[in-house]
């Protein structure tokens, strides 16, 4: 765990820590991957990725129509809408 | 306030014996005259649900065990416009337009879900959740919560409250916040297992708005006996903790004992990864549940952003505290190139095998008694890893997909994990354990 990991982690995560605390950020993340080393080191041979703990698979519903929250109800929680639609700035300059 | 048996209350309402109002009011004036607890309390909203209940009742409608029963739920659990923000700048000042299966199920039911009880954020931090405390207090009888590695199950204990969180799907997700969806459960706290036993009934059942919810229905308890049953202490478990725990853990399986269980020990030590693997999957999971909080469909956004992308890191660095931004990084990484194969994959793996050596020792028992805390249990613990390692005993049951019962007791408390869909039989096996110290 070093500052270059951490950037990479601010990079995938969208999110930034502050000049003040990033030593002591560091220095907890470090304990978390010691912690996590068993899990590097395991033997896995033969075992299968369990994603979830049930055994279904492809849970689909008939194509029907069904009541959902009003456009402009959902609407109301945005910090910023125009013409029944969410406001974001451009995604180039 | 004195403490109160929630269906003994809530009998004594459908008898008529007591008015919804009446039984609801020291509560009222208990929560009025102390709100630190709670993140949101409307005097108004609350009358109207007892006006409501009160006239079901009086119309001769039949109603559960929790009718008039004064509860609350976490801010992690949606309300149709009440605002829900998940302890969490990010999602301040959100009213879902929407109401969680579980909390109209609540209303249903005829409970009287009296406010919003505050978490830390998003809910997972386990110790610092103060909501098991308002049971503690006595402002409700019943709460109800999102566990997702025991970040409910632990402060209920620290508390003196009782909690039970079910099998994996067996209660609806949907409008509960995701913080770790393979292993988030809505569970139910309590000051005494009837009331928890009650409480899970209220809220299980399929809903086809969760595409994990179980069409399987939880198995009723009506008909199920201690006797015979085997109990397994789970000896990886005995060693993590102290002379407390292994006396909880003593004295529930010498109750168990004369209760006509036969109690073994159990050694799965697959189970010695479980904190490692929970914090890889979770913190993952995490990652991508978060990835909804941008700035600009609800909740918290920056002032002040240049472009686009300027305007998610701003809002999500402002909005997110510290220990969920450690989380959010290190789910990031886990999913990343040269760390999914090493880390993600092989937890995923290794939860496989904890969950195959788990099934198989519960082919030679009914159910696994553990102590909640291990010997280092840090109760100021501020950092995450810290924090997470108090709730490793707990992880077991939230990484399988059991059904997970702690009980406080003298020497800190126990913990009962069960079989799938058996959650309704715990509370049995918890009032053998413990009913001569606490109450339960």
């Amino acid at each position: 765990m070093n500052n270059e990991v951490l950037v990479k982690m601010e990079e995938l995560a969208l999110v930034r820590f502050g000049e003040g605390e990033r030593e002591s950020v560091l220095a907890e993340l470090s304990d978390v991957m010691d912690c996590l080393d068993c899990v590097r080191q395991a033997d896995v041979s033969g075992a299968e990725p369990m994603i979830y703990v049930q055994t279904k698979e492809n849970v689909f519903r008939e194509d029907e129509v069904h009541e959902f929250p009003k456009i402009d109800d959902i609407l109301t929680n945005a910090p910023d809408e125009l013409e029944h639609q969410f406001v974001a700035p451009p995604t180039f300059d | 306030m004195t403490k109160q048996n929630a269906l003994a209350l809530s009998a004594a309402i459908r008898a008529g014996e007591i008015s919804v109002a009446d039984a609801a009011a020291p509560y009222i004036d208990s929560i009025q005259a102390d709100q630190s607890l709670f993140a949101s309390f409307d005097r108004e909203a609350v009358a109207a649900q007892i006006a409501n209940v009160q006239k079901r009742l009086d119309g001769g409608e039949s109603l559960s065990p929790l009718a008039g029963v004064p509860v609350a739920v976490t801010e992690t659990i949606c309300t149709l416009g009440e605002e829900t923000a998940a302890g969490s700048k990010m999602l301040g000042g959100f009213c879902p337009p929407f109401e969680a299966t579980a909390a109209a199920k609540l209303r249903e039911a005829g409970a009287i879900v009296l406010g919003k009880l505050k978490t830390d954020e998003f809910g997972c931090d386990g110790l610092g959740c103060t909501a098991p405390l308002a049971v503690q207090k006595g402002q409700v009888l019943v709460g109800f919560g999102c566990d997702t590695g025991g970040s409910l199950r632990a402060p209920a204990v620290q508390s003196g409250v009782c909690c039970l969180k079910p099998t994996y799907g067996a209660v609806s997700r949907a409008g509960l916040i995701a913080y770790a969806s393979s292993m988030d459960q809505l569970s139910v706290f309590s000051g005494d297992l009837a009331a928890c036993e009650a409480g899970l009934t209220a809220v299980a059942g399929y809903d086809p708005a969760d595409s994990t919810s179980l069409e399987a229905a939880l198995s009723p308890s009506d008909d199920f006996s201690i006797q015979g049953k085997r109990v397994g202490i789970l000896k990886e478990a005995l060693e993590e903790t102290d002379e407390r725990g292994k006396a909880a853990v003593e004295a529930a399986a010498d109750a168990l004992t004369a209760a006509g269980a036969t109690v073994v020990e159990q050694s799965i030590p697959q189970v010695k990864k479980a904190l490692a693997v929970y914090l890889i999957l979770a913190t993952a999971e995490a990652s991508g549940n978060m990835a909804r909080f941008d700035g600009i469909k609800y909740g918290y956004q920056t002032p002040h952003y240049e472009n686009l992308f300027d305007l998610y890191i701003k809002s999500r660095s402002e909005g997110f505290g510290r220990k969920m931004k450690e989380r959010l990084g290190l789910g990031s990484l886990m999913l990343s190139e040269g760390y999914y194969e090493p880390y993600y994959d092989k937890a995923l793996r290794l939860r496989g095998q904890i969950t195959e050596a788990i099934r198989k020792a519960f082919e030679e028992m009914d159910c696994l008694l553990t102590p909640v805390f291990p010997a280092d249990v840090d109760f100021a613990a501020a950092t995450l890893l810290g924090g997470e390692r108090n709730n490793r005993l707990l992880t077991i049951a939230s990484l399988t997909g059991r059904p997970s019962l702690v009980i406080p007791c003298e020497d800190g408390g126990i913990q009962l994990v069960g079989k799938y869909l058996q959650d309704l039989s715990l509370p049995a096996f918890g009032r053998a354990a413990v009913s001569e110290r606490s109450g339960a």
